[in-house]
């Protein structure tokens, strides 16, 4: 019933009518095509952007609880500050440490200071630096050392130390022979803090 | 006044077979799945007077039955004594066919089946449209096209190459011989009388063969061939002159269905193929609408994507300020607590000189000396001169927060003055506070 409908149609028009819903959709298909690639780019702007701003109101929901914080933190930070090596380079924090470790073990007379084995593990955004320090010394000398790193403004750790009584072939007598692992903690300076921010989160609401 | 209604013939049809002691309907129903048989039905019909009354009068009650609606479409099936075939004419192509009536009291239409060349015609009387119309129309039918009952095993004969290919078919009360030529057009189509069997049957076909004529692309290899159903033929001998076969078992419905199903056209009295072309258009017609409303759609979205970009833009450009400050803080907040976090874990941190404070405090008395000391991950070492007693002072008296001293490997370069005193011990681990027990301990237990 049907083919035989088709047959005719198709023996009394040719293909015209069935011609009619291919071109409309042509038609259709092009008229689309020349709005689609412009309407897909700006479904996609409006994506980004939808995102963007939920972002942004995310930030300034939690603002005032990053304010509080901020605050609570400072307050254990301001005295810990000046604990750290701060710089914007670690080569820098690195020389600093090297210097005061040096300073530190000649202000206690100990002698042949060699510093080496430079090394840095970043958790977060601190970095542990160490060092290795070589020196020789008398145990008197000991006590004074480990005062000295307790007093440290800049905080210095003995990981690891290794003594040796070895002979003084310059002076006669023995002598002890260190070797110990300083750490030290380095930190890039922190962003100037902006004017404070209306509570823009609240008014949104 | 008829009540039409132009949803029936999309949802209903009529197929209907007449031949002379029965009629064979069926109805067609159209559902989401396409076109399905609803109801078939065959009832006898009486011969003579009451013939044309009781045919109606089935009809009637079946449309009623089977609540046919109204102006649903009627094809009819008609066989060889109401709708005939004139075979392609053998004086040539321009001679006007041999009609047994006036052109002008007939229905004609050319069987197409077999292509452009040597088609044959497919005739009826018009007083026998006139009647079938006049039935159709008192059921509430309209009839769109009549067949003629060759048609049905038309397609079935042009599969096998044969000059001349002659059916003989059956049913309850009738029985039938159709003659098709080379092409599968069809030749001649007649209702045999009911003593027509073997020898008669035999006789009837040589000499409706030999009113066709002999056909042009007829050749001596290529004998008849005739199909019969089972049981026909039984005497080799009668029928040696063609080639037999068996017609495949098939219903009277089925075979109806098929030709009703296929692009085999009869007699044309209503033309329903402008519906296609209707329905081609509102097609079209719908198409464009629904594409031009889908473009509408989206131009009007993207004109409110456009405003809502450029006020999102308005909102982040006016933000900015604020939101770059809170990040910031956020960011400071993190990097002071990371750096609190990580000072005061330094500070928890053990010195690594802490124990040779404590080890110095504790050593034995001379002549033990120590030589050699280490600190390096809550592992501690030292070497030095003694004696056993010295030893046993240093065993008896562990470092707060260490272990119980067990050996330690000399160091190489004390190895030549062979140390007495070569110990280590380990870091322990920070005691779990437990709760203080309900009861005090049995007297005697020992102290830790």
């Amino acid at each position: 019933m049907m083919k035989r409908d088709l047959k005719r149609v198709h023996a009394a028009h040719g293909i015209k009518y069935f011609a009619f819903p291919v071109v409309v959709l042509l038609l259709i298909a092009a008229l689309v095509d020349q709005r689609l690639t412009g309407y897909l780019e700006h479904r996609e702007q409006a994506s980004d952007l939808q995102t963007l701003l939920e972002s942004n109101q995310n930030t300034l929901d939690l603002d005032k609880k990053v304010q509080a914080n901020a605050e609570q933190v400072g307050g254990s930070y301001t005295p810990v500050q000046a604990q750290l090596f701060v710089a914007n380079d670690i080569t820098d924090s690195v020389n600093a440490m090297q210097q005061q470790v040096t300073k530190l073990l000649q202000g206690l007379y100990f002698d042949n200071i060699d510093l080496s084995d430079f090394s840095d593990a970043p958790k977060g955004s601190i970095s542990r630096m160490s060092l290795t320090a070589r020196f020789n010394g008398v145990p008197q000398q000991l006590p004074r050392l480990q005062i000295a790193l307790a007093q440290s403004p800049t905080l210095l750790i003995m990981d690891k130390v290794e003594i040796k009584v070895v002979d003084d072939t310059q002076r006669g007598g023995q002598q002890l022979h260190i070797v110990a692992r300083f750490s030290g903690l380095h930190m890039k300076p922190l962003p100037e803090a902006a004017a404070p921010a209306a509570p823009a989160a609240a008014s949104r609401k | 006044m008829r009540n039409f209604s132009p949803s029936a013939g999309w949802r209903h049809q009529l197929v209907l077979s007449l031949s002379p002691h029965s009629l064979c309907i069926l109805h067609f129903y159209r559902g989401l799945l396409g076109w399905k048989r609803a109801h078939e039905l065959s009832v006898p019909l009486p011969e003579g007077d009451g013939f044309s009354s009781q045919l109606q009068q089935q009809l009637a009650d079946c449309v009623t039955r089977w609540k046919i609606p109204p102006a649903t479409r009627a094809h009819w099936v008609l066989a060889g004594d109401i709708l005939g075939i004139v075979p392609p004419s053998t004086q040539g192509a321009g001679a006007p066919p041999s009609l047994p009536f006036p052109a002008s009291d007939t229905r004609t239409q050319v069987d197409a089946f077999g292509g452009a060349e040597g088609t044959s015609l497919m005739w009826m009387h018009k007083d026998w449209v006139t009647e079938i119309e006049r039935i159709s129309s008192a059921c509430r039918l309209d009839l769109v096209e009549l067949y003629a009952r060759a048609q049905l095993f038309q397609r079935m004969v042009a599969k096998q190459p044969a000059s001349l290919r002659a059916v003989v078919e059956a049913d309850a009360s009738d029985q039938y011989l159709h003659v098709y030529g080379a092409n599968g057009t069809m030749l001649r189509t007649r209702v045999l009388d009911a003593g027509d069997t073997n020898e008669h049957l035999a006789q009837t076909l040589q000499v409706e063969l030999a009113a066709l004529g002999t056909p042009a692309d007829s050749a001596p290899g290529r004998p008849v061939q005739l199909t019969t159903p089972k049981g026909y033929a039984a005497e080799p001998q009668t029928w040696a002159d063609y080639q037999h076969h068996v017609l495949p078992a098939a219903s009277h419905s089925d075979l109806l269905e098929k030709l009703w199903r296929s692009d085999q056209g009869g007699i044309i009295v209503r033309h329903t193929h402008n519906d296609m072309v209707q329905a081609l258009k509102v097609l079209s017609v719908g198409l464009g609408a629904a594409g031009l409303a889908g473009l509408a759609l989206m131009v009007w979205h993207d004109g409110r994507l456009v405003r809502q970009i450029e006020e999102g833009r308005d909102r982040v450009r006016k933000d900015l300020p604020k939101v770059e400050a809170a990040k910031l803080l956020k960011a400071r907040t993190l990097r002071m607590a990371d750096a609190v976090q990580a000072v005061n874990t330094a500070r928890e941190s053990p010195s690594a000189l802490g124990p040779f404070s404590q080890l110095v405090a504790y050593f034995p008395p001379p002549p033990a000396t120590l030589q050699y000391f280490s600190s390096d991950n809550g592992v501690i070492a030292l070497a030095g001169q003694g004696n056993e007693a010295s030893v046993k002072w240093l065993q008896e008296r562990p470092l707060a927060g260490f272990g119980a001293w067990t050996d330690f490997p000399v160091p190489e370069y004390l190895a030549a003055s062979t140390p007495q005193i070569h110990l280590q011990s380990r870091k322990e681990a920070p005691k779990p506070i437990v709760p203080a027990p309900a009861q005090p301990p049995a007297s005697g237990a020992s102290q830790p």
